[in-house]
Parts: structure tokens; C-alpha cells; sequence
């Protein structure tokens, strides 16, 4: 009985109702299914630049003493208390964000033979998961955004880096390659100018052969690297509209007002120049360079001009960067007379005033005259603490305190901190923020502990070095 | 409110601001808590003076609705109805923010006009037919169209020109105005069939069916659905031997078998590319569209060729009956009712490329049972008093969601409402302090509990079960009827409280203490014996220790994100309403003002709450009306109302 029901009904219903005229009107009129690869480049260098100088770059910052979480969430961070979840936003940017962008865009190149633009998408990409690996050691990289694989799997840190390398020599290829689509209008970076393109791809060799801790290859690259200011790799701003400033700004000033301050904190009170651990000598003034990224004992600068200023682009891989490269691997490989050159170069740098805005180049308030071998044997201004460290280890402790200060609110002092833990008689001595333990990575996004089966188990924590770090 | 101490007077929120004494002024600063003399351009958050005076918003709603029905009965036993639908409406918002404002400080103005169009069309065609005296019967057949079509088009100006400037996008410079421009079309058409017989009077069966086609399914699922269903009653007191029962006055059995289906949303069925912003963490953004020429990536959320319907299958039982001429009324029903293919936007790890699909992903299912009890407690000619009772108990289960691990449904980042396969829908996902083996909080040095970095599920919000009474009292003209609800059981996060405790202006932190012995604080400096400070003093198991401000603004407030320290019990009873009324009809106002009646009520709505929790309706939520629940943060209240009605009938 019911059978039959079924049977007329379904005879019945059939006859009125008709599919065909609901057929293909699904389609988004507001969105387009797809982009030409030139037209995907702003966008996937605008995310990159998000992730190097945006919150990142602050949990990094607030766990190198640069400044201090002083309220709400960041109170909590800045204790080196995070949850998982703190972790997703970031992650998402990341993955689903950039990485997946920039893979379309690499295959849409290919697909087009514009090597170039392949190249300038591949140092994107090594600059994008080079940070990620930085931050958590072992990385979904050769099965993420890949539709075959639904729980990528967590690539060992070491590999991850060795498949950068990788990919910065393929990107220096495809810089070189004369096949390409002019992009100048929206490469945001360098207009379309390969040799900075090269020279950007090479700074970034040297900064991954130093997180993996070999100098020798680190100095090769580090010569090929970024050779003048007018070449760093910036992440750009203006004033013209409140998402074209510096993050740093926005978040300082915009958006959560008192939240970050610099009261106490390691990064001020040693370049203040009335501060108890001020590093200025008779050799070095630092009193431009303080005014430069903090205003004042206890908080940044970021009003007009300063390093976390509205207009004020944000570094990503700089000439400052690559020299204190050359400094730390030669100083390392070939001791302290080789060493002692490139920090002198350094310091020659920046008494031309470098990456400091000309609002504070005041004569007198800064100065970087060049060091001697003496200064740091025993009981010489750069060793004068008891015990003597070895001369050579003297220069070490004094590039990387240089190191540090260089980079004030990136996320490479962060990396620094932790690649140089063990070495305790040349590590900056950062005082902690909270507890007995300094934080060591980031911890894995809720998100991925909920969806990824291949997740590490167990999880490590805050405190747990990373693999390259251990 | 909350967010500011009280002893901070909000009064005057707008001012003039002078740097120094004498100085030159700024005019019409924000005044806050945040930003006590105007000092700064940024209030922090807003005063709440300042949302109700300085900010704008406006709607204007315009609506048609027209409808029109057609019957045709060329023979006796068969009818032809026609019913076409029309619903128009468009909806003109404006949002003005003048400088000073948090999160505009330099002045912000929206304008949107949605307009919305609906047409719907039947053409039914209906039969009737008595086979015998006893056996009748009917069929219906027919056809259904639908038709949806919104657009919205809209703008944002950000950083005035002038700062007290007209509402208008020219009052900014190019780069700061954006626009808003949508479309959305939806087509459903469906093919119905209805078979209804009847035997007697007393046995029913309805068996219907309906095929549909939407243009919202994935271009890879089928193109149409059929969702049968089947009903059947019984009223058994029409027997014989029931006749001259005067203790069971009506009598009916039901049950009923069925599936229904939702339709997916539109646009969800291709991957689209969009010109997308990348926001930072807590902070700002940055805006591609400001760089270069514009630019276009692929959307994190994965299009889904295979959308389908999402099926709502349903068997119910019950009962109807009455007792005692009438008096007594009881009934029951006993339900099971199971969602497959569950339309839900499903976390995708990060690493897959994605962070969302939108699919058919879960199987959810409920099994519940209401009970309804009416007695007529005085039934005389001027006075009429009937009583009401009933009782619901519902369980849900989330049985599956296809690897999706958990869905986020609302709430924040410490602590969420999800959907978590194995545990009831809405779950409380949060996290909670670290704990060894044997379930013990494990303790710092310091002898301070810490957090587990990793959330799970901490509690349930639904309820146990819920009941209401109610009361009708009539006499003569007169009437008044009032509803009581009670809700049993639950949990509820009392988030507003976490932050309280955090910013230092909840009550449990007003104490001033002194302790004999020295103790610790969460940062691991000391309190010495004697030193008083603000806050409580706690064992967590290894010695007293001080939860004062370092322990609020970390793991004992919001912001450590241990939403288990805020669970309650969110149990409440609750004076629902109550409608009391006059009609009055007479022969005078029928001839010669031509008023059937006037009737007039007074109700009363929401009037009183009873339950566990302090400062808040344990029923809120702060993700409103989504199916994430049990999550407080600072949610307004459900409002107590108080109507006035005039009736008047012609």
C-alpha cells in the first residue's frame, strides 16, 4: 500500500516540478572565480608583510624584552601565558592565506613562463615559511595546500629549511631568467628590479644557513646580499588611509591604545643613555638610536618619523641585517680580526645615521667609532666584566647585543634569543618577564590540534626549544 | 558601563581640551574613563554617553506586500487555486561616527540600501472524492515557485575633511572611501503531492510528498529532492464501546513519519576569489587594494560542488486526551527527530589550504518528550478558570561531523559555544587549568594553578528540562492570563564577571587583606605577613596564596582564558507574562459607531527572574540568535516590556 503511495506520489510530483529552471544562477555575481597571476602579486606580498610585522612580530618582541604587554590579552602574553587559540588568526594568514595564494600564483606563472615573476613568488615564500619555521619548528610545508592531502603532515624543522634553500636557489634562477610579463606596477617591493630581487633571496640564504647554525655557507650567501640601504627589503606605508600604516602603528595608536609599553624592559634600558645597563662607551653614542624606536624610558615611539611611526616602512631583510650576518658568521668561522672588519663596517654604517630617521641624527648624538682588537681582549671596554670572556668571545657578545638592538621589534632578535640560548657567555642576557622558564616558540594553533590528525603528539609547549634550537 | 570604575563620574562626556592652563583648546573631545581630561584622541571604549548622544544610526524601512489567490471549481468535486505572492522592501541605514569616537577616531559614516524582492507562486489543484459513505478522500497536486533577489549597495567614508562635516563619503579623501556592492538570486521550484483519506470520521491518513529543485545545490549533487512524509490518527473514542464512557470524554492517538529538507545557502558551491584584507591579530589591517593596482587572491573558504539539502527526518508519537466531560486535558508526545547532512561551515586546518567549507557535514539528532496537563478548574456562565502545565525534556547528540573536529558556533577566543562530535550541540569549549592523571590541578612553585594551552569541553548549556505553568481566569468581560517558565539545569560562562575581575571592579575583588603569614603572588613576588593588599587569599592545595591584581589580569580573569573558573549553574524560573483585559460589546456601539468591540489589555512582559547567577539573565548569550549559546559577555539584558492595547473591531 504505502509502495504505491510512494509510486504517485512521486508520478505526480514529478510532473509539475522542473530542475532546469534553477540551473546556473549559483553563480557569485559579486565575486570572480578566478585571477590572472599579476593581478594575485600585491595581495600575496601584502599578506607576507602581515605576518613579519604584524602580531607575530609582537608576541616575538614582548618575549625578547623589547617592550611590555601592559594590559588585557597582552598582559597575559607578555607572562608568557598564551592558549593555543591565541595562535589560529595567525596560522590561518599564514596557510589558507599566503601560502596557498602564492602556490597559485607559482603554478599560474609557470603555466605563463613568467620566470620572474615565479622567482620574485618563491622569496615571498621563503621569507613567509622561513618565519613560520622560525617560530614552531616543524611545519606542515610538503603536503600543505595540496588537495591530496587532508591532514598535511608536520615537516621536521631541518627539512623545512633545507627545502628553503631549495627554493631561494630556484628563485635566484627564475630572477635571472629574461622570461617574464612586466609585474613592476605591482611588485609593491622593488618595482620589477631583479637585482634587488637577487640580493634579497641571498640575505634571506644567509639568514636560514645562521638559524641552522652554518656559518661557513651563511657568509657565502651574506656576500651576494642585500649591498645598500636603498635595497632592503621594506614593507611599505603612508599615511593616506588608516590599512596603508605601519601595523605597529596602528595597533599602538588605533587600535589598542596602552596596551604595549617599554617600561623596564631589557631593549630600552640598554641604549638609553640614562639607563642602568646603557651599552654607549667612548666609542659609541647611542642617545639617536634610543629616541629613534622609544621615546622615553618607558614606552616606543610612535609618533611621526620613528620606527613605529604611521609612515615609517617596516624592514623584512635589510642591509643592516646582512652586514651583522657578515659580522656574526665570519667572526665565528675566521675569528676575531676577520670578525672585527665587518663590525667595524657596521658600525662605519651606521654613523652615517643608517635606517635612523634625520630628525635625530643631532651630531653628537650618535657615534659608532670603529673598534680595535684590544677592546675586547681582557679588561678592555667591550670585556671589562669579571671573568674575562676569550677575545673572540668578547666580539661575539658584542655583535650580538648589536644583533639585538638592531632588531627592535622583528621578529629576527626573537630568533636570535633562542638560536644563541645555550651560548650563555655570549647570549643577551634578557631578563624574564614572568617565572623561571623563557619562552622558546610558539605553541600549535587550537584550530590544527582540533582538525589536523597529523598534529605533533605531544604538543610541545612554550618552554620547549624547537628542534634546530635544541 | 561595566568597564568603568564606579567611582568614576561619566557625566560629562564631551568637552574642550586644553594642553596647559591658558592654552589653546581642542573642542569636542571624548571624555571617558580611559581618557579622563580628552588628553588623547582615542577614548579607549566609548563612553557610554557619548554612544547615545554622538552616534547615529538610522533605518528606514519601506515595504509592499501584495497577494492575490484565484479559485476555480469547474466541477463540484475539483478546485484550482492560483496564489501568487509579492514582498518588496528596501532598507536605508546610516552609521555616523564624528571624531573622537573609539575605533573612528578621525570620524567614520556608513550608508547601505538593501532592497529585497520575493515572489512566490502556487498553482495547487485539489479533488475530493467519497469512494462510500464511510471512505472519503483527496489529492492535492502542485507547483511551487519561488524567487529571491536582494541587492545591497553601500559605501564607507573613514578620516573626515572636516571633522563636524556633513553625512556625506565627500566629506573624505578618495583613498579613504570604500563601497559595498551585492547581489544575491535564488530560484527554488517544487512539485507537491498530498493523498488524504478518511474513514468514518474517526481513522485519518495524510500521506504527502514534495520534489524540489533549488538553484542553490552543487552543480556534482543531485539535481532534485523528494521529501516524503506520512501521518496518521485515531480517535478511538468514536468507537462504541467508548460511547458511554463519561470518564474519557475524547480520545486520540497519532503518529506521524516524516522528512523535511533546509537548502543550502547561495554562492557556496564555487571557490571565489576575493580582494581581501589582511587584518592583524587584535590590531589593525592592512588593505592590498591601497597598494599597487588592486589585487585578487582565492578565498580561504573552499567552494562545495556537492551541496545538497540538508535532511530533517522526524518520527513522532502521541496522545490526545480529555476526561471528565472535558475537564482534565492531557497529552503526550514522544519524539525522535535526526539531521543528516547538517548544513554547517566546517573548520578545515589551515595547512589544507582552507578554513571553512560549507557542507553537508553532520549528523545531529534529538530525542525528547512533552507533556501537556490542562484542568478547567471552574467553568460557570460568567466565570471561566482553566490551568495549564507542561513539561519538555530534550537530549541532543552531535553523532557526526565528518573529521571536522569542532565547529565554532559563537563566543570568543577563550571560550566558545561549538558543535564537538559525541557531545550535545552548543557545548562550552574553554580552556581549563592543567591537571595531572589522577584529575588533580597540578601547582607551580609559586603554588599557583596553570593553564592548559589546549581547549576542550568544559560544560553544557542546554538545560534539563523545562517546564511552564500557566493560568487563564475570564469573567465576564473581564480576563487575565499569566505565563511562569522555569529551565533546569545547564551551564552558562560568566564572561562579563572574568572581565570584571580583570579590570579590578568586580565585587570579589573590593576586599582589603591582611594575612598572619607571608604569600605569595602569581609573579612570585611576596606579600609579607601584615602588608595589606587588595584581592582574596586562596588555597589551590599547597598553602595560602594571594589572588590579588597579578592573578586577576592573568589566569584568574578573562584573559587567562580558564573559562571552567566561571561556569554556573544557569537554572532560572521566570515570570514570563501577563495580559489583563476588558472587551466590551454592546448594542450601541454596534449601531451607530459600527464596532464590533473595544477591547483593552494591559500585559506585563518578563517581569521577574529567578536564579542562581548574580547580575545577568543565565538565558543571554552573546552570539544572539546563532545555535552557539551559554557564552555572557557583556550581553544587554532581555528587556522587561510593559503594553498598553487598544482593540478596536468594525
Amino acid at each position: 500500500m504505502k509502495k504505491y503511495l510512494y509510486i504517485l506520489l512521486i508520478a505526480a510530483t514529478t510532473i509539475v516540478s522542473c530542475s532546469k529552471m534553477v540551473e546556473g544562477i549559483n553563480v557569485d555575481p559579486n565575486n570572480p572565480l578566478d585571477a590572472d597571476p599579476n593581478s594575485m602579486l600585491t595581495s600575496v606580498m601584502v599578506g607576507n608583510m602581515n605576518i613579519q610585522e604584524g602580531d607575530l612580530a609582537r608576541f616575538a618582541g614582548m618575549w625578547s624584552g623589547y617592550y611590555r604587554g601592559y594590559t588585557q590579552q597582552y598582559l597575559s602574553y607578555h607572562q608568557y601565558s598564551v592558549i593555543a587559540r591565541n595562535f589560529d588568526d595567525a596560522w590561518r594568514r599564514i596557510y589558507s592565506g599566503d601560502y596557498k595564494n602564492i602556490q597559485i600564483l607559482k603554478e599560474k606563472a609557470r603555466a605563463i613562463n613568467n620566470r620572474r615573476l615565479l622567482g620574485v613568488a618563491q622569496v615571498i615564500e621563503a621569507n613567509l615559511m622561513g618565519t613560520a619555521t622560525a617560530l614552531w619548528g616543524d611545519i606542515p610545508y610538503s603536503q600543505a595546500s595540496n588537495e591530496k592531502y587532508t591532514n598535511p603532515v608536520f615537516d621536521a624543522q631541518a627539512t623545512v629549511y633545507a627545502n628553503l634553500q631549495t627554493t631561494l636557489d630556484s628563485a635566484i634562477v627564475n630572477l635571472n631568467s629574461s622570461a617574464f610579463v612586466n609585474f613592476s606596477a605591482q611588485d609593491i617591493h622593488f618595482a620589477g628590479v631583479m637585482s634587488k630581487w637577487i640580493q634579497t633571496a641571498n640575505t634571506l640564504k644567509a639568514r636560514y644557513f645562521l638559524h641552522t647554525k652554518d656559518y661557513a655557507k651563511a657568509l657565502t650567501f651574506a656576500q651576494s646580499g642585500i649591498n645598500t640601504q636603498a635595497n632592503n627589503f621594506m614593507a611599505p606605508h603612508n599615511a593616506t588611509n588608516r590599512s596603508v600604516s605601519n601595523l605597529y602603528f596602528q595597533f599602538l595608536s588605533l587600535d589598542r591604545p596602552n596596551w604595549i609599553d617599554a617600561t623596564g624592559m631589557y631593549g630600552v634600558s640598554l641604549i638609553n643613555p640614562t639607563g642602568t645597563r646603557y651599552r654607549g662607551n667612548s666609542k659609541t653614542v647611542e642617545r639617536a638610536r634610543w629616541s629613534f624606536f622609544y621615546n622615553s624610558a618607558t614606552n616606543v615611539n610612535f609618533t611621526i618619523n620613528d620606527f613605529f611611526g604611521q609612515t615609517t616602512f617596516f624592514p623584512m631583510a635589510s642591509y643592516a641585517e646582512n652586514l651583522l650576518i657578515l659580522a656574526e658568521a665570519d667572526a665565528r668561522i675566521n675569528g676575531v680580526a676577520a670578525g672585527l672588519i665587518r663590525l667595524n663596517n657596521y658600525r662605519a654604517y651606521m654613523n652615517t645615521g643608517a635606517y635612523i630617521n634625520t630628525t635625530y641624527l643631532t651630531a653628537g648624538n650618535f657615534r659608532y667609532d670603529p673598534y680595535v682588537a684590544t677592546d675586547f681582549s681582557a679588561g678592555g671596554i667591550e670585556n671589562a666584566g669579571t671573568p674575562a670572556l676569550a677575545q673572540d668571545r668578547a666580539l661575539l657578545r658584542e655583535i650580538m647585543e648589536e644583533r639585538y638592538i638592531t632588531f627592535i621589534g622583528q621578529i629576527e632578535g626573537f630568533n636570535d634569543l633562542r638560536r644563541t640560548f645555550k651560548e650563555t657567555d655570549i647570549r643577551v642576557p634578557v631578563t624574564l618577564n614572568f617565572g623561571t622558564q623563557y619562552p622558546q616558540r610558539f605553541i600549535y594553533p587550537q584550530v590544527e590540534i582540533d582538525v589536523n590528525s597529523s598534529i605533533p603528539n605531544p604538543l610541545p609547549t612554550t618552554f620547549d626549544p624547537t628542534p634546530i634550537n635544541r | 558601563m561595566l568597564r568603568t570604575p564606579p567611582d568614576v563620574d561619566n557625566g560629562d562626556y564631551i568637552g574642550k581640551y586644553y594642553s596647559s592652563p591658558g592654552g589653546s583648546f581642542v573642542a569636542n573631545r571624548q571624555r571617558s574613563y580611559r581618557n579622563l581630561v580628552g588628553s588623547s584622541t582615542n577614548p579607549g571604549f566609548n563612553n557610554p554617553l557619548w554612544v547615545i548622544n554622538s552616534l547615529q544610526n538610522k533605518s528606514v524601512v519601506n515595504r509592499f506586500i501584495n497577494a492575490t489567490e484565484i479559485n476555480i471549481k469547474p466541477v463540484n468535486w475539483f478546485t484550482l487555486t492560483t496564489r501568487a505572492g509579492l514582498d518588496y522592501f528596501t532598507d536605508r541605514q546610516t552609521n555616523y561616527f564624528p571624531y573622537y569616537t573609539a575605533n573612528a577616531t578621525t570620524g567614520q559614516y556608513n550608508r547601505e540600501e538593501y532592497s529585497e524582492f520575493q515572489f512566490n507562486l502556487d498553482v495547487i489543484g485539489r479533488a475530493n472524492y467519497d469512494f462510500s459513505n464511510k471512505l472519503s478522500g483527496n489529492i492535492v497536486v502542485g507547483f511551487n515557485y519561488n524567487s529571491l533577489k536582494t541587492t545591497t549597495l553601500g559605501g564607507r567614508s573613514l578620516n573626515f575633511i572636516l571633522p563636524d562635516g556633513p553625512q556625506d563619503f565627500n566629506n573624505a579623501t578618495p583613498a579613504n572611501i570604500s563601497t559595498v556592492d551585492r547581489y544575491l538570486n535564488r530560484l527554488t521550484n517544487a512539485g507537491y503531492t498530498s493523498i488524504g483519506l478518511s474513514w468514518d470520521d474517526q481513522l485519518f491518513l495524510n500521506a504527502t510528498g514534495r520534489l524540489e529543485a533549488a538553484s542553490t545545490f552543487g552543480q556534482n549533487a543531485p539535481k532534485s529532492f523528494f521529501y516524503p512524509s506520512t501521518d496518521i490518527a485515531w480517535q478511538f473514542t468514536k468507537l462504541k464501546a467508548f460511547e458511554n464512557a463519561s470518564w474519557l470524554s475524547f480520545g486520540k492517538i497519532r503518529a506521524s513519519v516524516g522528512i523535511v529538507g533546509v537548502q543550502p545557502n547561495a554562492y557556496q558551491t564555487f571557490t571565489n576569489y576575493t580582494a581581501r584584507t589582511w587584518g592583524d591579530g587584535l590590531g589593525g589591517a592592512l588593505d592590498p587594494a591601497l597598494y599597487g593596482t588592486g589585487s585578487y587572491v582565492q578565498n580561504d573558504d573552499k567552494g562545495n560542488a556537492f551541496l545538497k539539502p540538508e535532511r530533517k527526518q522526524e518520527f513522532e508519537f502521541g496522545a490526545d486526551l480529555r476526561f471528565l466531560n472535558n475537564k482534565l486535558s492531557f497529552g503526550f508526545s514522544v519524539y525522535q527527530n535526526e539531521t543528516k547532512d547538517a548544513l554547517l561551515s566546517v573548520t578545515q586546518a589551515p595547512s589544507t589550504g582552507f578554513n571553512t567549507t560549507y557542507s553537508n557535514a553532520g549528523t545531529i539528532q534529538n530525542k525528547g518528550i512533552e507533556l501537556d496537563l490542562g484542568y478547567n478548574l471552574i467553568q460557570k456562565k460568567d466565570l471561566t478558570v482553566d490551568l495549564t502545565l507542561n513539561w519538555t525534556k530534550n537530549k541532543n547528540l552531535v553523532t557526526f561531523l565528518n573529521g571536522a573536529g569542532s565547529i565554532t558556533l559563537g563566543g570568543s577566543a577563550g571560550v566558545s559555544s561549538r558543535a564537538v562530535e559525541g557531545y550535545p550541540l552548543g557545548i562550552l569549549f574553554s580552556n581549563s587549568f592543567l591537571k595531572d592523571a589522577s584529575g588533580k590541578v597540578t601547582l607551580n612553585a609559586n603554588g599557583f594553578p596553570t593553564v592548559n594551552p589546549t581547549a576542550a569541553p568544559i560544560g553544557d548549556p542546554n538545560p534539563d528540562w523545562r517546564a511552564a505553568f500557566g493560568f487563564n481566569i475570564k469573567y465576564k468581560q473581564f480576563y487575565l492570563n499569566a505565563l511562569m517558565e522555569h529551565s533546569q539545569g545547564g551551564q552558562v560562562i560568566n564572561g562579563t564577571e572574568a572581565v570584571l575581575l580583570d579590570y579590578g571592579t568586580s565585587a570579589a575583588t573590593g576586599f582589603e587583606r591582611t594575612s598572619t603569614t607571608n604569600l605569595k603572588r602569581y609573579n612570585g613576588t611576596t606579600i609579607t605577613a601584615g602588608t595589606p593588599f587588595r584581592g582574596n587569599i586562596q588555597d589551590f592545595g599547597a598553602g595560602n596564596v594571594a589572588l590579588d591584581q597579578s592573578w586577576y589580569t592573568g589566569p584568574g580573569g578573562w584573559f587567562g582564558n580558564v573559562g571552567e573558573q566561571f561556569l554556573e549553574d544557569a537554572t532560572w524560573t521566570r515570570f514570563r507574562e501577563i495580559n489583563i483585559g476588558y472587551n466590551l460589546t454592546n448594542n450601541f456601539l454596534k449601531q451607530k459607531l459600527g464596532l464590533q468591540s473595544i477591547g483593552i489589555e494591559l500585559s506585563g512582559r518578563n517581569l521577574f527572574l529567578i536564579s542562581k547567577v548574580k547580575g545577568y539573565d543565565p538565558d543571554s548569550n552573546v552570539s544572539g540568535s546563532s545555535s552557539g549559546r551559554g557564552v555572557i559577555y557583556f550581553v544587554n539584558p532581555p528587556t522587561r516590556s510593559f503594553l498598553f492595547t487598544l482593540k478596536l473591531t468594525f
